[in-house]
């Protein structure tokens, strides 16, 4: 419209006029852009607190200046504009957001997209909580996290991403791992929680702190090519106890660093999760709240599926609960799981006497040696494909009591070969599963069947270093 | 129940066949292929589904979270179920029996405990907690879809 006036009936000499009066317009606005961003900057560098404090008391939103009628400052609506243009979400949701302060427990696959998208969408103050440090065998998944982080804090890996994406945002970092001596305390700083762990002890520990602090938490979880998502303890609606009132055996508990998962799982999940987050933080749509979304990578199928209610029998949220803050705080999570409160750490069987293990230096004495012998590596056979010591023969422990006539065959080889008596030894991948092998073994016709101690981690680590790492 | 309704279609297809064998004009040759034609249609595939289904229930189960791999690494089973003797209905509690007896092919023990599932898996009879429609005594109806799923914890 105005460039059709301009161009049509007016002079050069108009035309110049207009172009000065445009270019001395377009000084002023530099100016007080400049004047704004000094404003930000110092109180920018402030923001990244490692105080674990999250109060966000002088929002709307602190480092904003030149608050309009909206109540969003004019770079907040340049920047959340796509936000804002949502009839659904709008002014108000983005308001909403911008004061709200939400946890992310956990800092790996569901950790990535959910303070990333938080961070980018506006959230008032993140706070980051895991005292883990950054693998290069994270990285296909946790995609907040650079090579040039690795060996280094995931919460100082994050915060870094997070405000290279948005500067305005509080962020808090919190290098230590939530435990129930300190959940309560760092909990209570925040509006929201959501639980991005990978393990079932924290996910007890974090749904009981919310019920007694009341906050609503955002749930997912993802494995291999499978990830669920839910809202607990929001609205009415159940805490992970109501649902799951006893743990599983701790048999059935499988980890990302056993059972593999698949990048794009959690990064499904953890995204959703930030959504559920968001929509809970600006009071917009119905979060997943008695309903549980169900995600099966495989088949491209989502399943919404309906959940019980809070259950009034429930011992934390229950019409008679009586657990207390102090109950909380001395509560074992790692005992009533029975499972520890790490991805990683492993349990470490003790199943075989002493005299039926050799460790990997001496296996390697007896290769060097020639002795006669047969090795037999129990792993499944998707583990044997990624790496084997050479020679060995693979038998998977599930298949071990119908391939006994193979082992016969294969020593009796053995023994032809040398002339002398061959020996048996059992390998995966971290010394369990080998001595549960040898157990069997040696009751079912191979007494001196020996295994070797820590598994292949333990050969790579003392023997050779070339061989690779899982 | 299936009995009542599919009674009058057997009926009705025999009174046919005799019609139309009065209304023909009746020759010793064509009696004997009309005998075969008979034996032919009471074996009929659709006579067959008819009685198979008096007694059997067609359910699908899914199994997932880890669970598929307690029977064969299959998460989607089709599947036809009778009611023990003598019962007409099939309760969650007889269908997980048979679960444990016909699906389940390793450690049962991951799957169950004592006569309901272990602790740690969802059942979700038609995408709903059975626990809001009655648990281990819920009444399955033909084609509900029921779910085992074991929650994840990883991430």
């Amino acid at each position: 419209m105005d460039s059709k006036e301009i161009g049509s009936g007016s002079s050069g000499a108009d035309l110049l006029r207009e172009i000065e009066r445009l270019r001395s317009d377009k000084e002023e606005l530099e100016s007080r852009i400049h004047l704004l961003e000094a404003q930000i900057k110092p109180r920018g560098a402030a923001e990244k607190d490692k105080s674990g404090s999250c109060s966000l008391s002088s929002l709307s939103c602190p480092q904003m200046n030149g608050a309009t009628i909206s109540g969003l400052s004019p770079e907040m609506i340049h920047r959340y504009s796509r936000h804002l243009l949502v009839p659904d979400f709008g002014v108000e949701g983005q308001l909403k957001l911008s004061k709200s302060s939400i946890l992310v427990v956990g800092a790996g696959g569901l950790g990535s997209p959910v303070a990333m998208y938080l961070v980018a969408c506006g959230v008032g103050c993140l706070g980051i909580v895991d005292s883990d440090i950054v693998e290069l065998n994270n990285l296909h998944r946790q995609i907040i996290h650079t090579e040039a982080y690795v060996g280094q804090s995931k919460v100082k890996s994050a915060a870094s991403s997070c405000h290279a994406i948005n500067s305005s945002v509080k962020l808090v970092e919190h290098r230590e791992a939530l435990q129930a001596v300190n959940a309560l305390d760092i909990v209570s700083k925040y509006d929201i929680v959501v639980d991005a762990t990978d393990n079932l002890p924290s996910r007890y520990m974090i749904s009981d702190c919310c019920v007694l602090l009341d906050k609503p938490l955002v749930s997912g979880a993802a494995l291999g090519l499978e990830g669920q998502l839910t809202v607990y303890n929001y609205n009415g609606g159940p805490c992970y106890r109501c649902l799951f009132p006893t743990p599983p055996p701790s048999a059935a508990c499988q980890r990302c660093s056993d059972s593999g998962v698949l990048g794009v799982v959690p990064g499904v999940i953890g995204s959703l999760q930030a959504l559920e987050a968001i929509k809970v933080a600006s009071a917009v749509g119905e979060p997943l709240s008695g309903r549980m979304l169900l995600f099966d990578a495989l088949s491209s199928r989502t399943r919404t599926v309906k959940i019980r209610g809070r259950s009034p029998a429930c011992l934390i949220c229950g019409e008679n609960a009586a657990f207390t803050r102090e109950n909380f705080q001395s509560f074992d999570y790692e005992n009533f799981t029975q499972s520890p409160m790490s991805d990683k750490s492993s349990e470490k069987l003790n199943l075989i006497p002493e005299s039926s293990r050799i460790t990997g230096k001496e296996y390697n004495e007896i290769v060097n040696t020639g002795e006669p012998h047969v090795l037999v590596d129990v792993r499944p056979v998707h583990h044997f494909k990624i790496a084997a010591i050479p020679r060995s023969m693979n038998i998977p422990l599930s298949n071990l009591e119908g391939k006994l006539s193979t082992i016969h065959s294969a020593l009796k080889q053995a023994a032809q070969d040398s002339g002398k008596c061959a020996s048996l030894f059992v390998v995966c991948r971290r010394g369990n599963d080998s001595q549960r092998a040898v157990d069997y073994l040696s009751k079912n016709g191979f007494p001196s069947a020996k295994d070797i101690v820590g598994g292949l981690q333990s050969w790579s680590q003392d023997v050779d270093h070339t061989f690779p790492s899982y | 129940m299936f009995l009542i309704l599919s009674m009058p279609s057997i009926v009705g297809l025999c009174t046919l066949y005799i019609l139309s064998l009065i209304a023909c004009e009746f020759s010793h040759t064509h009696a004997i292929f009309h005998v075969i034609f008979f034996l032919v249609l009471c074996s009929s595939s659709l006579l067959r589904s008819i009685l198979v289904q008096l007694d059997s229930m067609q359910l699908t189960l899914e199994f997932g979270g880890g669970l598929e791999l307690l029977c064969q690494s299959s998460k989607i089973h089709n599947v036809d179920v009778k009611p023990n003797p003598g019962e007409d209905k099939l309760t969650m509690r007889d269908l997980l029996a048979w679960v444990k007896s016909n699906l389940i092919k390793e450690r049962p023990e991951m799957f169950m405990k004592g006569d309901s599932v272990r602790p740690g898996v969802l059942v979700l009879i038609n995408d709903c907690d059975w626990e809001l429609c009655g648990s281990l005594d819920t009444e399955l109806e033909e084609k509900d879809v029921v779910v085992f799923i074991s929650t994840l914890h990883g991430g």
